[in-house]
């Protein structure tokens, strides 16, 4: 336990058309929303002792977090959401030590969270009373949970 | 001409195909030209062997493929058995088999899906309603980390696809063997019922000149470009990564509703009386398909790639044209049917609202010219004469039978019988072991994750019986059973004979339910053709396979063969004949699950007791090599499968178990673990002790059944009946626990060894992206 | 004069139609299948089935986006109306997530969710499940008996109950819990899934809305039960295809939809 503890986070965003994000869209502007465009991302959380040197190169082998074929990976410098981002998590979470079977390396604890962004005409972040609308009626489900914006 | 020559080898070449320089050579001479891109990458998938079973066909003749069962026997996209009559109405069970096995390795998920949703789409394609699906899984060892990952992703990737379209996983099997390290085998086996006057063949029909020709489904991408010949090609490392390109990206969403529509249009196509040709897109993409469609019905195409939804602009004529993107679908109709075609499609079922540039469009004509013409932008991409494209090429691959290192059966035996001394156990204990094999331990961590009872026709599902049953037509007795037979053991020892054993474990797995044997489907899993050795399993195989079906009278409706299975090294999988049997059930009423149903009942094996345990899982559970695989007396056999048969159509047995991994003591424990009323059982071990001189011949894997008789009277007439030796083994007692002579071994305990090792493994929870509700 | 008309309602990506469909007639009612891209059909229903499936693939969360679906809107308004509403599996979570079980927020603002399950994965078993409210509780299931057990399919990977620990204590104090999971003998056993209050099914405070996760009509002919009843049936076709088991399920719902309100 002396190692120093840290959190990676790395982003999964579709190269292929995202129907989930289409989905979402076509939802919000039904309840009114002001938005034109979603974006989506998986958002995998690794808790991590120490360096772990060849993490990203690790995490982008793993298929079941990132395939070539259809996924685009990049590393987050924050551990937070973006600015005009939602991240949805679990409410009372209970974090993975494998993905499909598969430990890595130096890591203790893995989190999957959900991020939206959501896009006006011009291809800005709507404004936050919107996201904040979008997450009350839609995005989030309170019972079981959380949305975590900056 | 030589320039010509020249300059198609050479773009051969450029491209990347997997054609011969001869076969580029035969290419370029027919057509008297240099073949464009378009052309190159078409003749590359149809003569793939995937596509054409180029070096197989000589060998798949031997099949027997007649028979009465059969309603329409190989040669479309899925043959069809007799299930029976309700209402006045013939109907039959649509059969196809086949494999996703290179997909599967590389990226697992979606190869595993997408062999779903390629199967689901061959059965669709005759006009039935998809009822069930059933996989044989060959995987690595799970000590490999890679080989779990890959365990793990295919088993998710077929409940991911399975559950989402609603269709019931209804069986399959299971094996880990270090040949599957680095190529797994996914095969899948999927029914469809259909009326027979409703039946619809993958041609065009006759006199069908300028009919449309329509593609239906997802928008075409790039995912899947090079698919066919990318299937019949040796995996390596440097391959694997270049090739995830051709892996398509499944949509079962889509699929589901592309059913649904399909469903719809089979309504209006009865009700109006019309003919159609339709065919799924698969191997080769539409050029492939519309190509094979018209051909079967002597006509020509004229297709123009422009009209194809695409995902992505300015895609290149030869991906639109030859590109397997997934959830795809060819319909030949009259032009006075089209606009209802498209209006169910594109209005009622909304295709465009369920994915992007999901729809139906017509994008060609049917010609009498017996050549497939294709245009982008008015521009000729492709212009072959049909039967030249389809016709495919054919090889007299060189075979060589592997050399007699067989000991005799005697030598065998005395290997064994050391082995049990030097490693003296009790015979509980030596259960538990073998029932803790990794071929003998349960499978429930596995087929819980698939939905087996969606539909709600399911009258037995998986693990309560030695084949899944589904009552397919509402109100109707009848009742289908699919059985799957094949063991990598088996095909390591002795190819043909494993073939020969492939058939009598999936026959015999359809009659322990109650169902008659009607019908066999194949997938031929094996290394690579050129390799003399490796064709000589392939041939030793096919010929177990032909002789076993012949003396057991059930013929081949379906199959399909994967050649270059194999490592880096070079080295094949463990040669696997895999065989489904399809059985029908004229009352399902008369069915039984294999688990003990009361105190007090006669436990029967009705074989002479056998003591060979060439390849069994005892032997291996004793690390003792095996060299022998026993030879099957198929008539003996089939008079067995009489005697289960009648003796569950007159009430005698209670409950029937196929013998199989883990031989006789293990089939009566699993009839014991499988028991709704916690059913154990009682047997006296000292019978076979004397006889075999040694008590592992409890664990020998012969052909037989075990049955649990409740009228002794009745079933002492059908075993004289039918001339079979059958002995008693043991009783059922009301109390959970297995005692054999002695020892007492609580049925708790029986069924920790045998659940742990794979809920250890599929049961533990893991971080994953969501697999969906239900 | 016609019959009282149930509606099964079909999502894109729905899967259980079918087999629900023939559950419902299978007890008399009058039932069709009503499609996502007919709304204006669902007015002249006298009560409504939302089926099991993957209603938009469970996009965003289960049920989620077919809460929000126009196709809902005249569903959400007989339930307010006090007409008769069954969500099975699918079904379940689109109720969850419309609010209209347990109903104790406003509409499509959901307190409770059937959530993904502790596995983390789906998963297909037999199980029983047992009224856990008194009968009064639910007219939706006219005529049913206190304690009744019902075998069925728990076929899903998000069906374990979630809200926060105030909610919970509502829904198990003012008998929102309609079903839990038990062994053939109605003892409570813990859900396979995970679920609070080990729940399979929810009620709303009036009683006309009921969400239940595992699927009766997957257990409904005797030839599919896997118990000493099915073999009660050996050789004789008729009773084999009789319905039974997961039927009376769907018989206590027909009695409320013909309002056979029990004396």
């Amino acid at each position: 336990m002396t190692a120093a503890t840290a959190t990676r986070t790395f982003a999964v965003t579709l190269a292929i058309p995202d129907n989930e994000a289409f989905t979402a869209l076509e939802t919000l502007s039904r309840l009114g929303i002001g938005v034109a465009r979603v974006v989506r991302a998986d958002i995998w959380q690794l808790e991590v002792d120490g360096a772990a040197d060849d993490l990203a190169k690790t995490v982008a082998s793993i298929e079941a977090i990132h395939n070539p074929n259809k996924h685009r990976l990049a590393e987050r410098p924050s551990d937070r959401p973006a600015s005009g981002e939602v991240w949805i998590a679990p409410r009372d979470e209970a974090p993975a030590t494998a993905v499909a079977g598969r430990t890595i390396p130096g890591v203790r604890a893995i989190r999957r969270r959900t991020a939206w962004r959501l896009l006006d005409d011009d291809g800005r972040d709507v404004a936050p009373t919107e996201l904040d609308r979008a997450i009350e009626t839609f995005l989030c489900n309170p019972a079981f949970q959380v949305a975590i914006t900056t | 001409m030589t320039v010509v020559l020249e300059d198609a080898l050479a773009r051969g070449r450029r491209l990347g195909l997997a054609l011969t320089d001869d076969e580029l050579r035969r290419i370029a001479e027919h057509l008297g030209r240099v073949p464009t891109d378009t052309e190159l990458f078409a003749f590359d998938a149809q003569w793939s062997e995937h596509c054409s079973y180029k070096s197989s066909r000589e060998h798949l003749k031997k099949l027997p493929t007649e028979g009465p069962s059969v309603l329409l026997g190989v040669g479309e996209d899925a043959g069809i058995v007799r299930l029976g009559e309700w209402n006045g109405e013939t109907y039959g069970i649509v059969v196809a088999h086949e494999s996703h096995n290179h997909p599967s390795q590389v990226v697992p998920f979606e190869g595993a899906a997408t062999g779903i949703g390629g199967i689901v789409r061959d059965v669709l394609c005759m006009g039935a309603e998809v009822i069930g699906v059933a996989d044989p899984l060959r995987f690595g060892r799970l000590e490999n980390e890679h080989c779990r990952y890959v365990a793990q992703q295919v088993v998710d990737g077929i409940a991911a696809y399975g559950n989402a379209i609603g269709v019931p996983n209804v069986g399959g099997d299971v094996f880990f063997d270090e040949s599957f390290d680095d190529n797994v085998l996914v095969n899948v086996v999927a029914l469809g019922l259909v009326k027979e006057k409703d039946i619809i063949h993958s041609r065009a029909p006759k006199g069908s000149a300028g009919w449309d020709i329509v593609l239906v489904g997802k928008a075409t991408d790039r995912s899947g470009f090079g698919g066919a010949s990318f299937s019949s090609l040796t995996l390596d490392e440097e391959d694997a990564e270049a090739n995830k390109g051709a892996v398509q990206v499944p949509d079962p969403f889509l699929k589901n509703v592309l059913m649904r529509a399909t469903y719809a249009v089979f309504a209006e196509l009865r009700a109006q009386g019309i003919e159609a040709g339709f065919k799924d897109l698969g191997a080769g993409g539409l050029a492939g398909c519309s190509a094979e469609l018209c051909a079967a019905g002597g006509m020509g195409a004229e297709v123009e790639l422009e009209r194809v939804s695409t995902a992505q602009r300015d895609l290149p004529p030869e991906v639109i044209a030859i590109g397997e993107t997934q959830e795809r679908l060819c319909w030949i109709v009259p032009p006075s049917f089209t606009p209802l075609l498209l209006s169910i499609y594109n209005e009622m079922y909304g295709l465009p609202r369920i994915a992007r540039g999901a729809c139906a469009a017509v994008i060609g004509k049917v010609t009498n010219s017996r050549r497939y013409v294709a245009t982008h932008r008015g521009e000729t991409v492709m212009d072959v004469d049909l039967a030249f494209l389809t016709g495919g090429v054919r090889y007299a691959r060189e075979s060589v039978t592997r050399a007699a290192v067989e000991q005799s059966e005697d030598e065998q035996e005395r290997v064994v019988t050391e082995a049990l001394r030097a490693r003296p156990s009790t015979l509980g204990e030596r259960l538990r072991a073998v029932l803790a094999h990794r071929d003998v331990c349960s499978r429930a961590a596995i087929y819980e994750r698939y939905d087996g009872v969606v539909r709600g026709c399911t009258a037995i599902p998986p693990g309560f019986a030695d084949a899944g049953v589904l009552v397919p037509i509402p109100g109707a007795p009848l009742g289908v059973a699919v059985g799957i037979g094949g063991n990598p053991r088996y095909g390591k020892i002795h190819p043909r004979r494993a073939g020969e054993l492939a058939v009598v474990e999936a026959i015999a797995r359809v009659t322990a339910v109650g169902a008659r044997a009607s019908g066999l489907t194949d997938c031929l899993n094996f290394g690579d053709p050129t390799v003399p050795e490796q064709m000589g399993e392939f041939v030793a195989a096919v010929d177990g396979l032909a002789h076993a079906a012949r003396e057991l009278g059930v013929p081949y409706v379906s199959g399909n063969v994967s050649l270059y299975n194999r490592s880096s090294n070079g080295s094949s999988v463990a040669p696997s004949p895999i065989v489904g049997c399809i059985g029908t059930i004229a009352d399902v009423s008369r069915t039984a699950t294999k688990g003990f149903k009361r105190p007090g009942s006669a436990i029967v094996v009705t074989s002479p007791l056998d003591l060979r345990l060439g390849g069994s899982v005892i032997a291996e559970v004793l690390g003792v090599r095996s060299t022998t695989l026993p030879a099957a007396n198929h008539h003996a056999f089939a008079r067995q499968c009489a005697l289960v048969l009648d003796g569950l159509e007159n009430g005698s047995i209670a409950a029937a178990h196929a013998v199989g991994d883990g031989g006789t003591l293990a089939a009566i424990a699993k009839m014991s673990l499988a028991s709704e009323a916690g059913i154990g059982f009682r047997v006296d071990p000292r019978p076979v002790a004397e006889h075999a001189g040694h008590d592992a011949a409890w664990f020998a894997e012969v052909p037989a059944f075990v049955v649990e008789v409740i009228d002794a009277v009745a079933f002492a007439e059908l075993t004289a009946r039918h001339r079979v030796a059958a002995y008693d083994a043991g009783q059922t007692i009301g109390e959970p626990v297995c005692l054999i002579g002695d020892e007492r071994v609580p049925l708790d305990g029986a069924r920790e060894a045998w659940e742990a090792p794979l809920r250890g493994f599929y049961g533990a929870a893991v971080a994953h992206p969501s697999t969906g509700s239900g | 004069m016609r019959g009282v008309s149930v509606a099964v309602v079909v999502f894109p990506g729905t899967n259980s139609e079918d087999e629900t469909l023939r559950a419902l007639l299978a007890v008399g009612l009058d039932g069709e299948l009503v499609h996502w891209s007919q709304p204006e059909r669902l007015a002249r229903f006298d009560a409504f089935v939302l089926p099991g499936g993957f209603a938009y693939e469970d996009r965003i969360r289960a049920g989620a986006v077919a809460a929000h679906d126009a196709v809902m809107d005249p569903v959400i308004e007989a339930a307010q109306a006090g007409k008769f509403v069954l969500g099975i599996c699918n079904g379940a979570q689109m109720l969850a997530e419309a609010g209209l079980v347990p109903g104790t927020g406003p509409v499509r603002r959901p307190t409770a969710a059937f959530a993904p399950n502790a596995s983390g994965r789906f998963q297909s078993v037999h199980v029983h499940v047992k009224l856990a409210v008194a009968p009064e509780r639910v007219p939706v299931l006219a005529g049913i008996e206190p304690n009744a057990v019902i075998p069925a399919w728990a076929s899903h990977g998000d069906g374990r109950l979630a809200a926060p620990p105030d909610e919970l204590a509502r829904i198990e104090r003012d008998g929102h819990r309609a079903f839990v999971y038990c062994d053939r003998d109605g003892n409570e056993v813990d859900a396979p899934n995970g679920s609070a209050l080990n729940a399979a099914g929810l009620v709303n405070r009036e009683g006309n809305v009921l969400a239940i996760m595992p699927h009766p009509e997957r257990d409904a002919w005797t030839y599919q039960h896997l118990d000493a009843s099915r073999d009660a049936a050996r050789g004789d076709a008729r009773a084999a295809l009789a319905p039974s088991g997961g039927i009376r399920f769907f018989e206590h719902f027909a009695r409320a939809v013909r309002r056979e309100v029990p004396a």
